[in-house]
């Protein structure tokens, strides 16, 4: 690549970042065909996302530099920067559809089905190296339940008498702590501890107002958990970095309550059904391995493999298991990374150009769906600072409906690093 | 990018390592703050006033006049009021319709009074359906037995409970046929025709009539026709009321009492063609794995009646449903409904109205009954179960109305059992009058909720 090229492409991907993906808008009169539990965008979800990985098919096994690496392998601190501390946020568009449990849902035909979230900066990593032991600590979004608000109405004259809205809201959080030695200058291993909380809330509304009929149906679920993970970390190789992780498999707790309501006034009527109970989701053990080549000063390609054991998962709502016939599913994440050098404001600086593919299996078995992402990035990296940004779009082919993921990332990073090189 | 992490990271100097150690730990001492509720309800505590929401058109304000209510704000038409208990007494003596809105404000406390229980409360789901089911077969092994019709869709079991003496014989005694749960949301007549067997197992032993019934007839009951749309009630959309079909065309579901093979697709009126259509009455007759499951139990045993539950509405609803004319039959047709009335009245004296499905109520083509009766000759009921409108519940029933609702048609069932199994039943079958093809009506839209 030419440097002129290079910059096309920094600014390209800049553009891109500010522009959200259009709607694949599809219309549906049926609400609720997204199952309560099923995460917004892939079910394929493992530790934090940063823009710096973002930008690199989300490869973060070997990444040492990523402080949110440290929450999918908890070695990589023991040989990272001596201090890394990442800010990061995000924003996102998916277009969702008909399928119970792909990730695709509840649709009108009155208003688009693309669920926006503009969630920036609400996650931060910290990763922190002291002779050969190394700590990562982090906190971020790891799921997010929220689906579009989706209103239908019908009027007459101009007055509405029928209205149905439809709200899900939720996000499940991650907070870890790793611990790692490292063993020489080319070995480490670690282990972390996550705990995870969150809340989830969805209302069903319906409004006769002719006659004055409210049905309602409200549930709220309450998230805790505790999971661990383990990783080690090789470098054979000055120019070659290796890595093998593993996460246990947890149970999302969740105190759960629930009220289908029917209220007519004018008749009298109050018809309340209450719940409440202690839901439980079996979440996957995940076992993953990854590479980091670096082959020069300027290029380094990076891809991980991850395998999500589905078939264990299990689902206990409201006193009930419900039937989720789910297979393993092997996550494919490929990068490449461009090192370029430019001078902004009189400063030399380091410009990372990122480009990543990423091959992203979903659980169900029907239908038997995926996702494949191109994600593309960028970043600036100052003496003790560097700012990334990164895009992911992802297409969904499988169930027919051809969902589109649109994530863009971007993070902040305040480092130990004095020189340009990072 | 190259070479060993101490050559890419530098160590830091000693005074510094003290000062990062001291913010690693704050860090972590601040780590559980930031585990803040992304859904963060509005804590506002209204007491016992509601909040409403009422038309603001000029006829509904002027009703409005002299109630010195609490006005909270005017927002897309509508008038948002502050109510309290009295305030709501008045508006319900005036007539006016208005939407409770309390919800979308605050939270009503509710979990603390709320039992450990499943989302449907009392009613049963499809698995506790199977168990309960499996547990008076269990308990009764000699007058009952489960027979698996066949699977849904989605792979779920379509249980009959079959409850005659020698049950495991094939005697070919006559039979009558209940049926609940064709429609999703119409959660109530799954109760019905599980309390019907419970009544009648636990009864054997203590009545000599129910003994005598069992001895000489056989009841099938299946309690859930519709097991796939019955859990897509519970967990996703409490009004659904077709199957689970994918329709493929962005929509779902079949309404399985428009999927019958009698006058199937006969007009736009009694059905719709249209795969979004809450009455979308499949590709073909019988296309549904569920309605084949009814159509074949039929065909292997002697059926002399059959009712098929649903709600809401109170009426008791006889052939023919696809037009307004009535069958040759009529008078035997009504005469059974009116007596099955009478019957059902004394007891929480709750009328429930009887009516020729085309002619009273509103057309339906391909239903259970219709098909029953035209193809079979037997007398074949639609009861629509309490309440008697959408003002007192619509598809909801309270799980405290179960029982009364059960008992009033307790003496129904019974007679028509009854019937079944005497001599009446054996002049079987009626002449069914109904031509085969007939000419299509023009469509017409459909408005009030179909039951
Ligand atoms: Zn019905």
């Amino acid at each position: 690549m030419t440097g002129k090229t290079i910059h096309v492409f920094g600014v390209c991907v800049l553009i891109l970042f500010l522009l959200p993906a259009p709607p694949d808008a599809r219309a549906q009169m049926v609400i609720g065909q997204y199952s309560d539990e099923a995460p917004l965008r892939t079910w394929n979800n493992y530790g934090l996302l940063s823009a710096l990985s973002g930008g690199m098919g989300n490869v973060r096994f070997t990444l040492a530099d990523d402080a949110a690496a440290g929450s999918v392998n908890p070695s990589l601190p023991a040989l990272g920067a001596s201090f890394q501390l990442a800010f990061s946020g995000s924003i996102s568009t998916v277009s969702l559809n008909r399928y119970g449990i792909v990730n695709t849902g509840v649709l009108v035909t009155q208003s688009d089905n693309a669920a926006g979230l503009f969630p920036l900066f609400d996650a931060a990593a910290l990763t922190f190296r002291w002779r050969g032991w190394g700590i990562g600590i982090g906190y971020g979004p790891l799921e997010s339940y929220s689906r579009p608000k989706t209103i239908y109405e019908a009027s007459d004259a101009g007055e509405v008498y029928y209205q149905l809205e439809f709200l899900q809201q939720g996000l499940l959080r991650n907070a870890h702590l790793a611990l790692s030695r490292a063993f020489g200058a080319s070995v480490s291993i670690g282990v972390g501890v996550n705990v995870i909380g969150g809340e989830w809330e969805k209302t069903v509304r319906e409004e006769r107002r002719t006659l004055g009929i409210t049905i309602t149906d409200h549930k709220t679920e309450s998230y805790s958990g505790l999971y661990f993970t383990g990783g080690i970390t090789v470098r054979p190789h000055s120019k070659l970095t290796l890595a093998a992780v593993v996460r246990t498999p947890f149970t999302r707790q969740s105190e759960g309550t629930s009220l289908y309501r029917y209220v007519s006034p004018l008749g009298g009527t109050d018809i309340q059904i209450p719940a409440s109970a202690a839901n439980r989701t079996e979440m996957p053990a995940v076992a993953g391995v990854g590479f980091s080549y670096v082959p020069s000063n300027t290029v380094r390609l990076v891809s991980d493999i991850t395998f999500f054991l589905w078939n264990r998962y299990r689902f206990e709502y409201f006193e009930e298991e419900l039937e989720r016939d789910f297979k393993n599913s092997l996550k494919w994440n490929n990068g490449f990374e461009f090192i370029n050098r430019l001078r902004l404001f009189g400063r030399n600086l380091v410009n990372p150009m990122r480009i990543g593919f990423i091959y992203d299996p979903q659980p169900m078995r029907t239908p038997n769906s995926r996702y494949l992402y191109l994600t593309l990035g960028m970043g600036l990296t100052w003496p003790h600072a560097s700012l990334d940004f990164g895009t992911m779009f992802g297409w969904e082919s499988g169930s027919g409906d051809n969902l589109t993921v649109y994530r863009s990332f971007i993070s902040l990073t305040i480092h130990s690093l004095k020189g340009d090189l990072r | 990018m190259k070479g060993l992490p101490t050559e890419r990271y530098p160590r830091s100097s000693p005074r510094l390592q003290k000062k990062k150690e001291r913010l690693f730990l704050i860090l972590i001492l601040c780590l559980p703050l930031l585990f803040v509720s992304p859904v963060s309800p509005a804590a506002q505590d209204y007491g016992d006033r509601d909040i409403i929401s009422l038309s603001g058109t000029e006829d509904i304000l002027s009703k409005l006049k002299g109630l010195s209510l609490d006005f909270l704000m005017e927002w897309k038409g509508r008038v948002y009021i502050v109510a309290s208990p009295t305030d709501l007494v008045r508006l319900q003596e005036r007539n006016i319709p208005y939407v409770l809105e309390s919800d979308r404000f605050y939270r009503r406390l509710f979990s603390e009074t709320a039992a450990q229980t499943s989302l449907n409360g009392a009613f049963h789901s499809y698995a506790e359906t199977e168990r309960e089911l499996m547990t008076l077969a269990q308990d009764h092994p000699l007058i009952a037995r489960v027979v698996d019709l066949g699977d849904s869709l989605e792979g779920r079991n379509i249980y009959a409970l079959k409850i005659s003496r020698n049950v495991h014989l094939d005697e070919n005694k006559p039979a009558m046929l209940i049926t609940g749960c064709h429609h999703a949301r119409e959660w109530i007549s799954v109760e019905v025709a599980l309390l019907f067997c419970r009544h009648l197992l636990e009864n054997d032993a203590l009545n000599a009539d129910i003994k005598a019934l069992i001895d000489s007839g056989e009841v099938w009951v299946v309690p859930v026709v519709n097991p796939d749309g019955l859990e897509y009630s519970i967990h996703s959309y409490r009004y659904w009321r077709k199957n689970r079909r994918n329709n493929g065309t962005a929509s779902f579901g079949v309404d399985l009492n428009r999927n019958y093979g009698h006058m199937w697709g006969y007009d736009e009126v009694g059905s719709s063609s249209d795969p979004d259509s809450e009455v979308y009455r499949g590709t073909g007759a019988f296309s549904e794995p569920e309605s084949q499951a009814i159509r074949d139990l039929f065909s292997r045993r002697d059926f002399r009646a059959l009712i098929s539950y649903h709600s809401y509405s109170q009426v008791i609803l006889y052939p023919w449903g696809y037009k307004h004319d009535p069958s040759v039959d009529e008078g035997l047709l009504a005469g059974l409904a009116r007596q099955m009335a009478d019957l059902m009245r004394p007891v929480n004296g709750r009328d429930y109205g009887v009516e020729r499905a085309g002619d009273g109520f509103y057309l339906t083509n391909g239903d259970t009954t219709d098909w029953a009766y035209g193809e079979y000759g037997v007398p074949a009921y639609t009861i629509e179960l309490p309440p008697v409108d959408q003002l007192y519940g619509g598809f909801f029933n309270s799980e405290a109305d179960i029982q009364s609702i059960f008992a009033e048609n307790l003496p129904a069932m019974l007679f028509l059992l009854n019937w079944t199994v005497s001599d009446s039943g054996s002049d079987l079958p009626f002449r069914s009058d109904s031509p085969k093809t007939d000419t299509k009506r023009k469509p017409a839209k459909i408005k009030s909720p179909r039951r």
